[in-house]
């Protein structure tokens, strides 16, 4: 009787968290409201596994993951999943005119092998970068570069907000998925995500920001944690004039692209374009100014600076 | 004439004066070095599996005589049992809300990096001298490690690496200026 009228209640009674580490080569933290301690362990099972069954498609380092199968030339159909990656991809491409480039680690290549490349090889790779991806013969994709593709800066994104769907499909009234800093919540109660301070991100010191999160994507990219790995695939030269951008956009694979995005184009540029999709903005720039757009401003919880 | 020493004044003059001496030699010599701070970095990783649960872990610092000054960290993982109690605060438990978090560039898995500033728990500065830094970690079903080293923390700074092995991979400790 008790147990009856506990799961007619609308108010969640249960809550529980856990961090995972090693996890899409990150870690990751998960926060679940349900009814009760089995569903919350149900939730947390699907979560997991809907993560596992992604990473068989999007991982670009298990060698049998669907994507590098298909980079390979295996003549298979490719999935829905792996169909919505390239899609979108495509759409990002265009969106950020060229901003966001599947095939620009093949840049962090080769400055990693050379810090200053021959001016004629990187022209050569930018023109590279510039050309078709893959194309669309009778609907099916098929790779026309022979540059190696990797999709992480959107699907790390698209990855958070179908594990945070399928935890809900199990039940769970609030969840949150963090995926080593790209975030997807689901629910109705506004959470408070602390942004990480370019310039002083150990774990225990102040956050740069906060903002209030409700039923939307959050993602932050920047050069804090891997030093300068971040190139603009335009100009085939690394990012240097931003050190940090953050956005809140309706999901978290959008947060994650335009995070990306945002890290190598121009202000003006970035503004307009988080404007017209109804996204929020802020971006730190490598002499400290701080820069946000009015959506952002409004989710801002904590007092701030516009310089740091 | 003999002076009279123990005169009201002079007593006063004089216990003015031997405070001075010590508040000042306690500042020259003792105070916490300005804007120097420790950086302690630490990666564990599980050899096992792939991905794993993240043990529990404190970090903290001594001094000389092994009181605890200061906790940097202290992270637990929410067990059934652990909790036993937290539903018990009702409003906050029922309020609907999650828990605050935090978003930044991805990070490597396992690899956190903590600041000590100097400063007891109170957020009094110490006084300069030998300390230890203590991080201790257990996993579930896994190991258990101490890693607990002294270092004097003065004017000169210092950078230290140490592999204590097992879960615990490394602890990287610079002393140095801040920023």
């Amino acid at each position: 009787m008790l147990k009856t009228l506990r799961l007619c209640s609308s108010r969640p009674r249960y809550r529980y968290r856990a961090q995972y580490e090693g996890v899409l080569g990150t870690a990751l933290e998960l926060q679940l409201l349900t009814h009760t301690q089995a569903q919350a362990r149900q939730a947390e099972a699907q979560l997991l596994l809907e993560i596992d069954r992604l990473e068989g498609i999007y991982s670009v380092f298990h060698p049998n993951s669907e994507l590098m199968r298909w980079q390979a030339g295996a003549p298979d159909r490719v999935s829905a999943d792996l169909l919505w990656l390239l899609r979108h991809a495509e759409l990002w491409q265009q969106r950020t005119e060229g901003a966001f480039n599947p095939a620009a680690e093949a840049l962090k290549a080769l400055f990693e092998q050379t810090p200053q490349p021959d001016p004629e090889r990187l022209e050569a790779l930018r023109q590279e970068l510039q050309a078709p991806l893959w194309d669309w013969p009778m609907g099916q994709p098929r790779k026309r570069t022979a540059l190696r593709l990797g999709f992480n800066a959107l699907a790390k994104g698209r990855i958070a907000d179908q594990a945070a769907t399928a935890a809900r499909q199990a039940g769970a009234q609030e969840v949150l998925v963090n995926l080593g800093g790209d975030l997807r919540h689901l629910g109705t109660a506004p959470l408070l995500v602390s942004i990480a301070h370019p310039f002083a991100n150990a774990d225990n010191l102040p956050p740069l920001t906060a903002v209030r999160l409700c039923n939307q994507g959050l993602a932050t990219s920047g050069l804090a944690q891997r030093g300068p790995h971040l190139f603009d695939p335009r100009t085939a030269q690394p990012v240097t004039e931003v050190v940090q951008a953050t956005v809140v956009a309706s999901d978290a694979a959008t947060a994650d692209v335009l995070a990306t995005a945002f890290c190598v184009l121009p202000w003006p540029k970035t503004q307009a374009l988080a404007d017209a999709l109804g996204a929020g903005c802020l971006v730190v720039r490598s002499d400290g100014q701080v820069l946000t757009n009015g959506y952002f401003e409004r989710l801002m919880e904590t007092p701030w600076r516009r310089t740091v | 004439m003999k002076k009279n020493v123990l005169s009201r004044r002079s007593l006063l003059y004089q216990g003015m004066a031997l405070a001075l001496t010590l508040w000042m030699g306690r500042g020259r010599a003792q105070g916490w070095p300005t804007g120097m701070q420790l950086e302690v970095v630490f990666e564990f990783v599980a050899p096992t599996s792939a991905s794993y649960r993240r043990p529990y872990i404190a970090v903290w610092i001594e001094n000389a005589q092994g009181l605890m000054v200061r906790t940097l960290a202290l992270w637990f993982q929410q067990s059934p049992k652990g909790t036993r109690w937290l539903p018990d605060l009702r409003r906050w438990y029922r309020s609907g809300s999650l828990e605050n978090t935090t978003s930044g560039p991805t990070r490597p898995p396992g690899r956190y990096t903590l600041v000590w500033d100097g400063k007891d728990d109170k957020g009094n500065l110490l006084p300069q001298g030998e300390y230890y830094v203590c991080l201790e970690l257990v996993r579930e079903h896994g190991p258990y490690e101490l890693f607990r080293e002294k270092f004097t923390f003065a004017t000169a700074p210092f950078s230290r690496s140490f592999s204590p092995g097992s879960d615990l991979k490394e602890v990287k400790l610079t002393y140095a200026k801040q920023g």
